[in-house]
């Protein structure tokens, strides 16, 4: 794992540390949070579309479910998904 | 079964094993040193090893089984997040992480031979090597019981592949491929879990309603602890302190390998004594996933209007059905997939957390020290490999006999009080005080760990009334570990010194950098304040006072 910063994290990186591992010359690691923001920006995908098809498709199988969870609770993932792949993207690129 | 399964469920599940897979793929080409596979290269950030070292902790039987514990003792059960974690937590960034960043040791066993000897480091890398093992195939063969009797998948199935996932992902990319997927979890554990929480308030209508709704014994964490007969644990004030807040508390967060091998992965001092100040503020938070969906899950079973009970297994409650049915109830299909989804990275970020803590102690502790002592970091780093896959191996062959002897489970709840409890006397006298012998430090430990163990023979077997041990006329289960705990503390505590006194220590020269007092202390340099760890521990404590006074 490098020591590469995003502004997720909020200490500040001297540009050495920001280096990260590098291996075969060039290739740089992505960092730990462009994963978390992949991973939550294709859950958030997902789970928004059940959201949207509930509102056409409703089905109250479960508790509360007239509130549809999975649309907003889908739509905070989402955010939080994009609020940790773009900055870690953007950083990644900058440096390599 | 339980919980219906629908497509985009499946979707959701199965990108999450594409997805762990192919991170163990992509990290292998940047593991290629000893350093690198058993300490992800030292280069971590104090958040990225914070977070990991929280979730190595938080695995899905926790999670399962605390959620579970609060439907029965309510409340109370806080204690294990609040005051059975924080202290110990900030002790080990504030005092303890200096000695054991600074000696650049890879293990705890490591600290051992340097502070100690070489028998003292075998002695507790066995130790450590076969409870890790033990407990990787205890958790096992409980995520495989919980997947079966939740989903009705088949326990081989779901067994096999989880553990061949993990084995795969760790063989590939060690320390670090573990860490990566311990902080995968811990966001799919938040967003797929406080969920519950959140729709459960709302259904009941309120913080308040559903404390309203609890009987006293439920809802107060220190108000009914005078008397041992007043709260579900059957436990007093002292036996909380003493046993779950020092002994236990304190001998699982600073010595267990497991948690503390990821703040040795961080890239500096500063960043390795920030790991377990960062994890605190999180450990705080989790029971407002766990002891409140566990609260929500008492006060529906109690209300009529509400259709909500637990499962029920030939007439005995299975508690730990508390948040599995509580995600039945609010989810729907989509999320459904999300909230297993993130049991299942909890029950597998678990496995990957205790193989490569044991790769390492068998490495370099075991292996390296014992078998072959001068061969390459290549060969040391293929050996981390093959124990990896062995180490799987041995946790599925573990998970078998767990399987038709259901009843090693009782040992294995006791496992940490006969390992830790005893070692974090060790530790604490070996780092604070300069005349403790290498001598005295092994026997000690003998001492302690023996009377840990006789101590429950004892109890299990009838010799002796538990209540010899928890000095109050009732005894649970748990207060019973609690005070065994601090008993065998206590011995091997005594004994250390004992010994000590007369038997012959190292040279001091020999100590420096181990041991409080020989140690210069390292200048921080100029810092924000949110990057002081003193600071930063102050303020978690201050919170952490806060929650205990919110609750009392």
């Amino acid at each position: 794992m490098p020591a590469k910063k995003t502004k997720i994290k909020k200490t500040p990186a001297s540009p050495v540390e920001s280096a990260g591992i590098r291996t075969k010359g060039k290739e740089k690691m992505l960092s730990i949070w462009f994963f978390v923001g992949l991973m939550l920006t294709v859950i958030g995908v997902i789970v928004t579309g059940t959201g949207i098809n509930y509102i056409f498709h409703p089905q109250n199988a479960t508790r509360l479910a007239e509130l549809n969870p999975n649309l907003w609770w889908g739509v905070i993932i989402l955010v939080a998904g994009f609020l940790f792949l773009v900055p870690a993207w953007k950083q990644h690129n900058k440096q390599s | 079964m339980n919980l219906q399964i629908s497509s985009v469920d499946w979707i959701l599940i199965a990108l999450y094993f594409i997805f762990v897979i192919g991170i163990g793929v992509y990290l292998k080409r940047f593991t290629r040193t000893g350093e690198d596979y058993f300490l992800a290269g030292r280069k971590n950030s104090s958040w990225v090893a914070g977070l990991a070292f929280l979730s190595a902790n938080m695995g899905a039987l926790e999670l399962l089984g605390m959620t579970g514990n609060t439907f029965k003792y309510g409340m109370f059960v806080a204690h294990f997040y609040w005051i059975g974690a924080i202290p110990a937590m900030l002790f080990l960034a504030i005092y303890m992480m200096p000695f054991y960043y600074s000696s650049k040791i890879h293990s705890i066993p490591g600290y051992l031979k340097l502070r100690f000897d070489e028998k003292t480091r075998v002695l507790n890398a066995i130790a450590f090597a076969v409870m890790t093992l033990l407990m990787s195939g205890i958790n096992l063969y409980a995520m495989a019981l919980v997947l079966r009797t939740f989903l009705g998948w088949d326990w081989n199935v779901s067994m096999w592949i989880s553990a061949l996932t993990v084995g795969a992902y760790v063989t590939l990319g060690g320390l670090l491929s573990a860490i990566f997927t311990e902080i995968v979890q811990f966001f799919l554990i938040w967003f797929g879990l406080f969920l519950v929480t959140i729709l459960g308030v709302v259904e009941i209508g309120g913080w308040n309603q559903i404390f309203s709704r609890l009987p006293d014994a439920m809802s107060a964490l220190w108000s009914t602890s005078t008397n041992a007969t007043n709260n579900g644990m059957e436990v007093t004030w002292p036996g909380v302190i003493l046993g779950l807040g020092f002994v236990l508390s304190f001998g699982y967060w600073t010595t267990d390998f497991l948690v503390v091998q990821r703040a040795f992965s961080s890239k500096d001092i500063r960043s390795a004594r920030m790991t377990p100040i960062i994890a605190s503020f999180f450990k705080m938070a989790l029971p407002f996933i766990v002891i409140f969906a566990g609260l929500i899950a008492w006060v529906l079973s109690k209300d009529p209007n509400a259709h909500f009970s637990l499962i029920e297994e030939g007439g005995k409650i299975n508690y730990d059905s508390a948040l599995p049915m509580l995600i039945g109830r609010y989810y729907p299909k989509g999320l459904i997939g999300l909230g297993v989804t993130a049991l299942l990275a909890g029950f597998m970020a678990g496995q990957a957390g205790n193989i490569s803590a044991f790769n390492t102690v068998w490495t370099y502790d075991i292996y390296k020290s014992v078998i072959n002592k001068k061969a390459s970091d290549a060969h040391y780093v293929w050996m981390g490999r093959v124990a990896t896959v062995a180490g799987i191996i041995l946790s599925v062959g573990t998970a078998y006999w767990a399987k038709s002897a259901p009843s090693i489970m009782d040992y294995m709840q006791a496992i940490f009080s006969w390992v830790n409890a005893p070692l974090f006397a060790t530790m604490l006298l070996g780092m604070f005080i300069v005349w403790i012998t290498p001598n005295g430090a092994f026997w000690g430990l003998i001492a302690g760990m023996a009377s840990s163990v006789t101590m429950f023979l004892a109890v299990k077997f009838g010799w002796i009334s538990a209540s010899l041990l928890t000095l109050s006329k009732t005894a649970s289960d748990m207060s019973a570990n609690f005070w065994r705990a601090w008993w065998a503390w206590l011995i091997c505590f005594v004994v250390t010194i004992l010994i000590s006194v007369f038997t012959k220590p190292k040279p001091k020269a020999e100590l420096v950098g181990l041991v409080k007092g020989l140690t210069p202390v390292q200048k921080e340099g100029k810092l924000a304040f949110y990057q002081k760890p003193a600071v930063m521990a102050v303020f978690s404590l201050i919170v952490f006072a806060i929650l205990n006074i919110i609750f009392w």
